[in-house]
């Protein structure tokens, strides 16, 4: 749920657009997919709790993997993700195929950018790079 | 009167409520008593040795509760001093159980602080409630 939000307003940039067009995919990058592209993934979602049960607040972290066939241009796409306007956003954001919406509270870079490499497919010569980096986003269920 | 074969339960549903001062409905995430403790009279005399001979004195300090709760903006904060009335703090009531366990007294606002602001935190807020010994607090078990 809030992965698909951040999805939305990520490819709201006109910047990560043109890297990747819509190719920031959940979870994982499909097999063969066309490069740049990225994939995102919940590593953690806490929710705050008192005595009486929860507030329907939570402390979300996703991490996100940009690939590129070059160094700069998987970094490219990661800093343009950032720059997105994603990072401070607060707001409602729909929740795609519902009539839903969840209410974005706050959204912090957690871990900056990193890059590695790997294969394209295992036993082959070609490698892409891959930069990462996690955001923290605090979020709240909408009334509706 | 119904026993668990489980002897202890977590603090999951315990509540509190006061009979006056504060009237919003608390999200409230910890309840912590202070230890209580009586002082001692030495009443020890010439042919006392080793250790002393003491008898409690006849009164000591209430207890004061520290209460953590999700700090809502749109409700009035606590107030220094405040007289809250019958204070009671009920134990959550376990599954083989008729009535909960509760402790209640009349109290006071003893401290208050207001949340600390930081990223991907809640706001927070601390208050103290003292009881003040006007109605003694009791202590109710379950039935």
């Amino acid at each position: 749920m809030i992965i698909a939000a951040l999805r939305i307003k990520m490819l709201e940039s006109a910047e990560v657009s043109a890297l990747i067009a819509s190719r920031l995919y959940p979870t994982v990058l499909p097999q063969g997919a066309a490069l740049p592209a990225a994939d995102m993934r919940t590593i953690a979602n806490d929710s705050v709790q008192h005595l009486d049960g929860g507030v329907r607040m939570y402390r979300h972290e996703a991490v996100f993997d940009c690939y590129g066939d070059e160094s700069e241009t998987a970094d490219a796409v990661a800093y343009a993700m950032i720059g997105s306007g994603v990072i401070g956003f607060k707001g409602d954001v729909p929740i795609p195929g519902t009539t839903k919406t969840v209410h974005i509270r706050g959204v912090t870079l957690d871990d900056g950018v990193t890059q590695d490499f790997e294969g394209v497919e295992p036993g082959s010569e070609r490698i892409r790079y891959v930069s990462t980096f996690s955001l923290d986003v605090s979020w709240a269920v909408s009334s509706s | 009167m119904p026993r668990s074969n489980v002897p202890a339960d977590t603090g999951n549903q315990a509540t509190v409520s006061f009979a006056e001062g504060i009237t919003a409905t608390l999200k409230v995430r910890s309840i912590d008593p202070s230890e209580e403790s009586v002082g001692d009279i030495d009443v020890s005399v010439l042919a006392t040795s080793g250790e002393k001979v003491t008898i409690p004195e006849d009164t000591y300090d209430a207890v004061e509760y520290t209460l953590e709760w999700l700090w809502d903006t749109f409700d009035d904060p606590p107030v220094l001093g405040q007289p809250l009335g019958l204070t009671t703090i009920t134990h959550p009531l376990r599954p083989d159980e008729l009535t909960p366990a509760t402790r209640a007294g009349s109290a006071r606002v003893s401290a208050v602080k207001h949340p600390t602001m930081r990223n991907n935190e809640p706001q927070v807020g601390t208050l103290k409630i003292k009881m003040d010994g006007v109605t003694p607090t009791a202590y109710t078990k379950s039935t």
